[in-house]
């Protein structure tokens, strides 16, 4: 599925994916294409990319291509997704303890476009920090 | 050029002679068709000019061979009947031999051939069937027989049987030439018919109708099951069974849909040939070009009807953004609005006025009635606390009673009367002559005729 969505080689793309999109959210998954968590999370993104193209737009990101953001973002884990409206990095409630970003692969679409939903919601209002509707600290449970 | 009137009077002779043929044969069931001479004059006409093409495009009423048509296809329709009969009648003798027989195979022909090789046997092992029936039949027939073969027919029954038999044969072979013919000249008959579904499936149409006007009155729904056997199941499954095979079932097209779509090319079909039909009648194309066009347009049709659904779309979400209230005006909205606005009574209750007293509380709770009871302000409530609201006079009073009453503890079972050795009750005879102390006499003056007494009271004592 990686291959169905656009990806970003360098520092200077990234950068301007972020700062051109005025009217959208932008989503930046960081990752490799070959890891098994991220290619699940990519598919999880190609799904959901067609249905929520008018309010978001995807990318992705190999860390080893494009090492600039890793200890700016501190990507240390095997896949990382990031939102960013108007240049502005949006923070999430999550429950798992870290607002930045979602570091794990989700494996339901309706539950991802429900927290790209709520962050969008947000950001309109400019808020800088959601709360997502479900709570993922004991996700590892089930 | 024939003249018009000899061709008139020509057709009135023979109409006539077609309506006598056909009372002869109401008349005496035993065929006479066969020895009517008009009819073998007609056979023989037909057998020469099958021979020959046609050379003008057109058949009208002077065409010599107009007539000979519609009369062929008369003729048909009375062969027809006649077998049935004469098949009828071989089935009430040979009901004696083998009765199960005519209830496997339904079809007379069949049954003629079989009768035909059957004859007066008691063992059908010798005998093959496998030329002439189907599997199924073959099986049948031989476990029918097992059961049901009794007995020998006399002399006389056979000589019957195969006299019957013969005739619904020579029958059958000039019903099929005569059939062969009308389909040869079935493009000049009925063009536009036979440019729709061919000449073969419309000669059978119309011979089965009997006649092109009447196939024309048909309506379509008719014509689509014109031709459906009777057939006989033999205990197999009529799941697979297609109900609507008709003589539009031998057609390629039809024989190649499948399920649903048979059932709509054949009814496409049946509406196309029966316009086709009512053009041919008042032969208003003799071309065929309405078939044609009927016939393409049709196609075109089928071609669609197969194409597969559309491919579905998926919709993207609409993006999440708070749409501004539309507020909308006007006498209604007002009102609307004025149902759940602030009304002044609840104003002057939630406020009190500064230095008096709350009155009136729900409770522990404070809500109240806050200057409402206060009675300051321009709204003030009378609360009258004796007489209940919403009754009227009458309730009132009635429940004014039940509280002096009883305390209404008692129910339905006890009275309000008690009998004491002072009070008790007296029951009077309500008729007038009781309270008199005169002792009743049967001759007593007051112990009279009611109507007497009743006279003399008013008019004095006349009496």
């Amino acid at each position: 599925m990686s291959y169905l969505l656009p990806h970003l080689n360098n520092g200077w793309e990234v950068d301007q994916a972020i700062l051109d999109e005025e009217e959208k959210l932008v989503i930046i998954r960081f990752g490799h294409d070959w890891d098994p968590q991220c290619m699940q999370m990519d598919e999880i993104l190609y799904k959901s990319a067609e249905k929520i193209k008018k309010f978001a737009v995807v990318y992705l990101v190999d860390i080893t291509k494009v090492p600039d953001f890793n200890t700016m973002y501190e990507l240390y884990d095997p896949v990382t997704v990031m939102f960013f409206y108007r240049n502005k990095h949006m923070m999430i409630d999550l429950g798992t303890g870290n607002n930045n970003k979602i570091n794990w692969a989700m494996n339901d679409k309706q539950e991802f476009i429900d927290i790209v939903e709520i962050i969008y919601r947000g950001a309109r209002k400019g808020k800088g920090l959601v709360v997502a509707p479900k709570d993922y600290s004991t996700k590892y449970k089930y | 050029m024939i003249d018009k009137d000899f061709m008139q009077d020509l057709e009135d002779e023979e109409e006539q002679q077609i309506v006598e043929a056909k009372q002869q044969i109401e008349d005496e069931p035993t065929c006479s068709l066969l020895k009517d001479s008009k009819f073998l004059q007609h056979y023989q006409r037909v057998q020469e000019v099958s021979a020959y093409q046609i050379q003008d495009e057109t058949i009208d009423a002077s065409h010599e061979e107009y007539h000979l048509i519609l009369r062929s296809n008369e003729y048909s329709t009375i062969i027809d009947q006649e077998i049935l009969n004469i098949h009828k009648q071989l089935k009430d003798v040979y009901h004696k031999k083998f009765p199960e027989l005519e209830k496997i195979i339904i079809n007379p022909i069949e049954y003629v051939k079989i009768v035909q090789l059957i004859r007066n046997a008691i063992d059908l092992q010798a005998i093959d069937f496998s030329k002439l029936l189907s599997g199924q039949q073959v099986v049948a027939v031989n476990i029918a027989a097992k059961q049901s073969l009794v007995g020998q027919l006399s002399e006389e029954d056979i000589a019957l049987v195969d006299q019957l038999c013969h005739k619904i044969e020579t029958l059958d072979t000039y019903n099929q030439k005569i059939i062969c013919y009308i389909e040869s000249r079935m493009k000049y008959i009925a063009p536009n018919v036979s440019a729709l579904i061919g000449t073969q499936l419309a000669s059978k149409l119309m011979a089965a109708a009997g006649g092109i006007e009447k196939l024309a009155n048909m309506p379509a729904g008719n014509i689509q099951v014109m031709g459906s056997v009777k057939k006989n199941m033999l205990g197999m499954s009529r799941a697979m069974h297609n109900r609507n095979t008709g003589y539009f079932g031998t057609l390629e097209i039809v024989q190649k849909a499948s399920g649903k779509l048979q059932n709509q090319i054949v009814r496409m079909l049946a509406t196309n040939v029966a316009k086709a039909a009512r053009v041919d009648n008042m032969k208003t194309c003799p071309k065929g070009n309405v078939g044609e066009d009927l016939r393409i347009k049709m196609m075109k049709r089928y071609q669609k009807i197969q194409e597969p659904p559309p491919a579905k779309l998926e919709k993207p979400l609409p993006i999440p953004d708070e749409n501004k209230k539309r507020r909308r005006g006007g006498k209604r909205f007002r009102k609307q609005k004025e149902r759940l606005a602030m009304t002044e009574v609840r104003k002057y209750a939630n406020r009190l006025k500064f230095g008096l007293e709350a009155e009136d509380e729900i409770k522990d709770t404070g809500i109240g009635l806050g200057m409402l009871s206060q009675g300051i302000g321009k709204v003030k409530l009378h609360i009258k606390k004796d007489k209940p609201i919403g009754l009227s006079k009458k309730l009132q009073q009635r429940l004014a009673q039940t509280k002096t009453q009883s305390g209404g503890g008692t129910g339905g079972l006890t009275s309000s009367i008690a009998f004491t050795p002072t009070q008790g009750i007296e029951l009077i005879n309500p008729e007038p002559g009781y309270l008199s102390k005169v002792p009743d006499q049967y001759f007593n003056r007051e112990s009279g005729f009611r109507t007497v007494l009743r006279k003399e009271r008013e008019f004095g004592r006349q009496y």
